[in-house]
């Protein structure tokens, strides 16, 4: 086993500085207490019906996301350096989809190969031409950040994968603060931890930011593909702290150049839509046309530059896993900068020699479907049997183009309640990083916790968990 | 050659619709040597109209009272090229490459992959791509029959090739499935017909693909009329382009309400009398 | 207010309304049916004739039972129009308007649903008249509570107005039919000896027997169930008192094309409050009902198209 690097526990035993009065706190506090705090955290949760799937007959009795009661503490430093290099690369991604999808500059300079992006399935021809306010085209990004050990006992943070397309789990960012403070208001008063309660403001201010051209008063709305959707509590929940509509696409219709909303006092004009429905299932009249989610001659408002889609549609081809590679190269190109954030080292299964690479030693890579997401599609070598590893060097032999591949990251560990007691688990981060004039963010964002012991996989469809994160304030 | 062309389309619902919305893609095409000299398209309700992103000119009309018929009538003359075979620069802001892509509808199955391999033996930046399009344009057109009404609007390039018939649609998209499956760039194009045996409708589809070499290497498109089997000409005007039929399509739209829907499509190309 | 959100709201308290009022009405059948011994399964037959649903009842069941027709109504989900069937729809659309209601609506009609899904899927099973007769009961239990939860939690906003809208529009539908149908039942057959029985089941159905003593303070007459349940204003399930709460509801949600609807709605008012039980008696009881149910299909039609589900 590699050495892995633990957020509160120093080798040795000693507690790092910035947990110590968590520690402190922990040691004075009954046993019976915690447990008792936990459960009402769950109950709580559920009568609030925050959860996960939706699904069926049953959702009254939806399952839940498992939330840890020990935080995941940033000291202000650490996240100081995080949201700088968070807003460079969220900028030059931003750049990027404008490059792409008006003068393709980086393409015709060589930087990225043009079949790269041109022949990537989530590159859009339908957004070529659009003139997209701000020229900002991923409004609301979740970056995933993890933190792996250095040999020399440190550990570094990397970017694991851009979010461009629809990110979700803020709302478990947001619920699991609330619930902290409810839980243990007392731990509050030895930290000085940075708000985030404010982020739905951020997010209704930038919404509103982006808002076409001449529009003084922009009416928002939240479109959810409906109730039964994995991520309705979410869109609900956005759209209720927001104070806006959470419409379905039923609800909407175009006329006369302008899109509105069906509404008990008469047709209401929309501007701005925080869209919650991919790309494919936004117009059946431009993308696929059996769907029932989306508006039929949205496109067509949208190229008008009558109203604005938050994200852009076409975002996908900056996120892409074939795209990853070349991120710190367009902060380069766009920022004339040097990348703040590190990449995962990548190889390019579509180029021979890397292909070879990985085929050799697919043990010890984490090998990734391009285009898959949400832990899908993935092969974690060294947890995997040899039966398993065999069976995805098949799959990676006959389509090599559709994966990458990077070194297995010994991700950071935090104390999690676990069955046994307390004890380390892999953790990730989810900041969520908001452009409208300006880059924005709530301090943090969402750590996720892979509950399973030894487990790198976080996604809560995978049974991963999630905790409060926190920012210190100095 | 000039063309007069007249495209009536009406719709009629067996019970009113309450709500319509349709894409009208029915305004020639200006680049390639073809000119408009005149045209005009008649429409009900509200209407806005707009470029796409592969340079068409789309006119999109709404409707929000109750109607049992929405009536489009397109005309006007156009001057097409003289010249058969003719290359042309790329026109619009989507790169050629984009259209190397398959669609849902032209997705290469085994057969198709095959019809590709026998034709175009490299890749697309190849000298001998020009004999290679037309070896293929020549076994597309020979493997399958041209016959109105054997195959649904949507069908894809594979069950087309699978039952060996189809109409122009159909024809094409078989032709852009093997070009792709090639990694050749290729785009589907609608329009019209001046057919003066009347073998074929004149609401019209065919092919272009991409020549790499062409244009001392700055590439071009050139016109593939795979129904006919020969090379684009003067016969036909260019309407709307796009990477498969859904992006072209001359018209295409929603409505709530209406019931049964009745579609009747009348178009009629003729020859110009220049002078008169 | 989005409309498809009024829809939603409305339709929630539809079909809780509508399930109460289906076990008032099997309530009263089961009541009715064991004064007529010998005579029961005629009588269950030609209720169940009623509903349209004799065939999938038949392919199911075979022959009539009272106790099966009460379960094929009650707990049944292979009848769409079942109480059980009627509580999922109530159900689905406050699931869909989550965010909208208060989180005790939710949970009062989302309990109802999971609780009434379990119980009945007990009685599905088995067992006779007297456990699905307990059923009807707990329905109209819930249905007080999902009503006293919505009054007693909600703000009156447009939501609130739209989920009454639903509620009275679906009571004075019940309301007539239940008379139209018990009516024509009762009349011709009652023995002057009986009458007390059977009117008085008619009337404890809708929780009318003691009000009916405190209004009259004398022996029940079919004229007067008949009056009292058509024009008494201050009687909660009576036509009158619920055209009374729909005419004000459609002033206060008004828009700008609605003033059609509620003229509608008010002439349909004012004809209960100026009516005459002997002008209605004349007219006949039963034409009377069927032009006010004809009426009422109007009205919801005009409703939908100006609030719920407008086209533009």
């Amino acid at each position: 086993m590699k050495n892995i690097f633990d957020e509160m526990n120093a080798p040795g035993g000693a507690v790092r500085p910035h947990y110590s009065r968590f520690q402190e706190w922990l040691a004075q506090t009954p046993p019976a207490h915690i447990a008792a705090k936990r459960a009402e955290a769950d109950s709580a949760f559920h009568r609030y019906g925050i959860t996960f799937a939706v699904y069926g007959e049953d959702a009254g009795r939806e399952r839940l996301i498992p939330f840890d009661i020990v935080p995941r503490i940033i000291p202000a430093d650490e996240w100081k350096k995080l949201e700088a290099g968070l807003a460079q690369r969220v900028n030059a991604l931003n750049a990027f989809l404008h490059d792409i999808y008006s003068s393709q500059r980086i393409v015709k300079d060589g930087l990225i190969p043009a079949e790269q992006v041109f022949c990537n399935a989530q590159y859009r021809p339908e957004m070529q031409g659009i003139d997209v306010r701000n020229s900002i085209y991923a409004h609301i990004a979740g970056v995933d950040i993890v933190r792996a050990a250095l040999p020399d006992g440190q550990a570094e943070y990397y970017v694991l994968e851009d979010n461009l397309r629809v990110p979700s789990g803020v709302s478990y960012m947001l619920e699991d603060r609330r619930m902290m403070m409810r839980l243990f208001p007392e731990l509050f008063s030895r930290y000085s931890v940075a708000p985030v309660e404010h982020y739905p403001d951020l997010l209704l201010d930038t919404l509103r930011q982006v808002a076409p051209a001449g529009v003084d008063d922009p009416a928002v709305v939240v479109l959810t593909p409906g109730a039964y959707n994995s991520a309705y509590f979410e869109h609900a929940f956005l759209a209720q702290q927001m104070g806006v509509e959470l419409v379905e696409g039923k609800d909407l219709f175009v006329h006369d150049e302008t899109l509105f909303m069906r509404t008990t006092q008469g047709p209401r004009r929309v501007d701005v839509i925080y869209r919650r429905i991919d790309d494919d299932f936004l117009d059946p009249l431009t993308f696929r046309r059996d769907s029932a989610l989306g508006v039929a001659g949205l496109m067509s408002v949208y190229r008008s530059g009558r109203v604005t889609l938050a994200n852009a549609i076409g975002t996908g081809v900056a996120d892409d896993k074939s795209i990853y590679p070349y991120v710190p190269d367009m902060i380069r190109f766009y920022l004339s900068e040097e990348p703040l954030l590190l990449n995962v080292p990548t190889y390019q299964c579509r180029k021979k020699d890397e292909l070879s690479y990985v085929l050799a030693n697919m043990e010890k890579l984490v090998v990734k479907e391009t285009h898959g997401a949400g832990g899908y599609g993935m092969l974690v070598g060294p947890a995997s049997t040899q039966k398993e590893v065999d069976d995805f060097r098949v799959r990676v032999k006959a389509a090599p183009d559709k994966y990458i591949a990077q070194p297995t990251l010994a991700l950071s560990a935090c104390p999690t309640f676990v069955e046994a007691g307390i004890a380390p688990r892999h953790i990730d981060l989810r900041p969520f990083v908001l452009s409208g004039k300006e880059v924005r963010m709530a301090p943090g964002g969402l750590t996720r916790v892979a509950l399973k012991e030894g487990s790198l996989v976080v996604n809560s469809s995978q049974g991963g968990g999630t905790k409060d994160t926190w920012v210190l304030e100095k | 050659m000039r063309l007069e062309i007249r495209h009536e389309t009406i719709y009629r619902y067996s019970s009113p619709a309450s709500y319509s919305i349709q894409y009208v893609r029915q305004t020639p095409r200006t680049e390639g040597g073809q000119r408009t000299l005149s045209w005009y398209i008649d429409t009900p309700g509200r209407r806005w109209r707009q470029t796409d992103a592969y340079g068409n000119s789309v006119l999109v009309l709404s409707l929000t009272e109750p109607h049992s018929e929405i009536r489009v009538v397109a005309q006007g003359e156009v001057e097409t090229p003289d010249e058969r075979g003719m290359v042309f620069p790329h026109d619009s802001a989507v790169p050629p490459l984009a259209f190397a892509l398959p669609t849902p509808l032209t997705q290469a199955d085994d057969a198709i992959h095959k019809l590709a391999a026998e034709a175009i033996s490299g890749s697309g930046a190849d000298a001998g791509l020009q004999v290679s399009l037309e070896v293929l344009m020549n076994l597309v057109s020979k493997r399958m029959a041209y016959i109105l009404g054997t195959t649904d609007v949507h069908a894809t390039a594979a069950e087309a090739l699978a039952q060996e018939s189809g109409v122009c649609q159909d024809l094409a998209h078989v032709f852009l499935a093997a070009c792709r499956a090639r990694g050749v760039p290729a785009r589907y194009i609608s329009g019209y017909l001046l057919d003066d045996a009347s073998h074929v409708a004149s609401s019209h589809a065919w092919a272009e693909a991409w020549i790499a070499t062409a244009n001392r290497g700055a590439g071009g498109w050139m016109g593939f009329d795979v129904t006919q089997n020969r090379l684009a000409g003067p016969e036909l005007c260019r309407l709307a382009v796009g990477r498969d039929y859904l992006d072209a399509s001359p018209i295409r739209g929603m409505r709530l309400g209406g019931a049964e829907e009745e579609m009747k499509v009348n178009v009629t190309v003729e020859r110009s009398h220049i002078g008169l | 207010m989005l409309s498809r959100t009024a829809d939603h709201l409305y339709w929630m308290a539809r079909y809780t309304e509508r399930a109460e009022n289906m076990s008032r009405l099997l309530d009263v059948s089961h009541r009715m049916s064991l004064q007529l011994p010998g005579a029961e399964m005629g009588y269950w037959g030609a209720a169940l004739g009623i509903t349209g649903l004799e065939p999938v009842y038949t392919a199911k069941y075979g022959p009539i039972t009272g106790a099966n027709v009460l379960r094929f109504m009650a707990v049944d989900l292979d009848n769409p129009s079942s109480i059980l069937s009627t509580l999922r729809s109530s159900r689905e659309n406050c699931h869909a308007v989550r965010g909208t209601v208060t989180s005790e609506v939710w949970e009062t009609i989302n309990t109802t649903w999971l609780e009434g899904r379990d119980s009945a899927a007990e009685k599905m099973k088995g067992g006779g008249e007297a456990e699905l007769v307990e059923y009807l009961e707990w329905v109209k239990f819930r249905s007080h509570l999902s009503r006293g939860v919505t009054v007693g939690t909600m703000l009156q906003d447009e939501a609130f107005h739209f989920a009454r809208l639903g509620t009275f529009l679906e009571r004075a539908d019940n309301t007539a039919r239940l008379l139209d149908v018990k009516f024509d039942e009762l009349a011709p057959q009652v023995s002057p000896g009986n009458e007390y029985y059977e009117w008085g089941a008619l009337l404890r159905s809708v929780s009318a027997f003691e009000i009916y003593r405190k209004v009259y303070r004398d022996v029940i007459t079919p004229r007067r169930v008949a009056e009292l349940m058509i024009l008494r204003d201050d009687m909660p399930r009576s036509l009158h008192g619920c055209l009374k709460e729909v005419h004000q509801i459609l002033g206060l949600v008004a828009n700008s094309r609605s003033s059609e609807t509620r003229r509608l709605a008010g002439a349909a008012y004012s004809q209960l409050q100026y009516g005459r039980i002997d002008d209605i008696l004349e007219v006949g009881l039963h034409r009377y009902l069927t032009d006010f149910l004809d009426g009422m299909a109007v009205l919801s039609s005009r409703i939908a198209q100006d609030f719920l589900v407008p086209m533009s």
